[in-house]
């Protein structure tokens, strides 16, 4: 393995291939910083992508990221694939296997066995590409993003936030719908026409806020950060296709 | 299913619209939505929107509002009574520009426009007096532009007619 230092490359960015050599290594410090850092976006791609329960969810990325974040470390390569791509199409392979190895069905914390054919269970992919990785990593960063603007207006007794900037904005923007209307949105609580104005425009700064919080985590680096976010938005302008082989 | 959810399922056009949305307000309302937004605009009480520090601004809203006796309550008030302050005046014109000009203003830039011109026209109507440097075309070009407006209410309308003739 060895770490491209240029901005637009796989390689990029730098701190977490630094983390990951160390890792491979099998430095431990370095091994609990690509934990921490990718624990959460990890979470949220089984929670809101693969559906599973939330305590389901928790063991099965607690027990990926213990099993697998040093394999994955030693068998990246900077010049095949991000190693977040590595990493997610890992989990992605984990998860089957984990979901085929327990028969077709999966521990439900509460209410039983859900089974893996369930409609509430999409199926995990058999295999993905390094494109479809970046792209999934992408939406997963945008989930995760939400997530938190949900959570922090929920915690601030501040719903109507959330709910304003979901109908106004994200809905029409993802599902074409038809954005809210002002008076709509003004029976959710809100004093004024102003005052929703405001409200939707620091719903976007909390996005844009949380967006890079997301980004820094796993990235390790304020300015790395910026960079990936720039690298993210190119992601969502292109379709090429490319396949990563090798992936563990 | 959440609205989080609908992440997944959605192509690379519809996550980066989101990705790139705009910062500021100026696209997030409609034309059929301003209408509301003005008349909620006139009912909203002046020291809500005119406490706050207007840059361009020379004086206060309380040293605005002690030139009067009984100074107006509301935009409305203001805009519509027959002896209104030139100095409250001065300072919604102020306010509606800084709020025209910014991107990420309250008020959907079309409204803060109106606002902006209606305080020209009534400092022009009743009190007989300019404060703005705008020349006469822009007054009128001003004038012409909110009688073209289809949300603009009847008084108003009736105002911008008036000053029309004034330039």
């Amino acid at each position: 393995m060895h770490a491209d230092t240029s901005v637009s490359g796989p390689a990029f960015p730098k701190t977490v291939w630094r983390r990951v050599e160390l890792a491979a290594a099998g430095d431990q410090e370095a091994i609990g910083e690509l934990y921490r850092g990718y624990r959460r976006p990890l979470l949220t791609y089984l929670l809101y992508k693969l559906n599973l329960p939330e305590v389901q969810a928790e063991e099965l990325v607690q027990d990926f990221l213990t099993d697998r974040l040093p394999r994955c470390a030693a068998k990246a390569d900077a010049e095949v694939s991000k190693f977040r791509n590595l990493l997610l199409t890992a989990l992605v392979n984990y998860a089957r296997d984990r979901m085929r190895k327990d028969g077709a069905a999966c521990r439900k914390p509460k209410g039983g066995f859900v089974s893996i054919d369930s409609p509430d269970v999409p199926d995990v992919p058999l295999r993905i590409t390094d494109t479809e990785a970046e792209l999934e990593w992408t939406r997963t960063v945008i989930a995760e993003t939400l997530r938190r603007v949900q959570n922090f207006y929920n915690r601030k007794g501040k719903e109507r936030y959330w709910v304003a900037f979901e109908k106004k904005i994200i809905i029409p923007v993802l599902e074409g719908a038809k954005p809210m209307p002002l008076r709509e949105l003004a029976k959710l609580g809100f004093e004024s026409p102003q005052a929703v104005s405001n409200a939707l425009l620091g719903a976007k700064r909390k996005f844009e806020q949380f967006l890079r919080q997301v980004v820094i985590e796993y990235t390790g680096h304020r300015d790395e950060a910026e960079t990936e976010i720039r690298q993210i938005k190119n992601c969502l302008s292109q379709s090429t296709e490319k396949t990563s082989e090798n992936l563990p | 299913m959440s609205t989080i959810h609908s992440v997944f399922r959605s192509d690379r056009t519809c996550l980066s619209k989101l990705m790139n949305v705009d910062k500021g307000t100026k696209n997030l309302w409609q034309p059929v939505e301003f209408g509301e937004f003005w008349h909620q605009q006139l009912d909203t009480p002046l020291e809500y929107n005119l406490t706050i520090r207007i840059k361009e601004a020379t004086n206060t809203y309380a040293g605005a509002s002690a030139t009067s006796r009984t100074p107006p309550r509301t935009f409305r008030e203001l805009l519509t009574g027959p002896h209104p302050p030139i100095e409250l005046l001065k300072l919604v014109k102020d306010f509606a520009k800084r709020h025209a000009k910014t991107e990420d203003g309250r008020l959907p830039e079309d409204v803060a426009s109106m606002l902006y011109f209606a305080s020209i026209a009534v400092a022009l109507v009743r009190c007989g007096e300019r404060i703005s440097r705008l020349n006469d075309d822009k007054l009128r070009k001003g004038a012409e532009w909110a009688l073209d407006q289809s949300w603009l209410d009847e008084a108003t309308r009736l105002l911008f007619v008036k000053a029309r003739e004034l330039v």
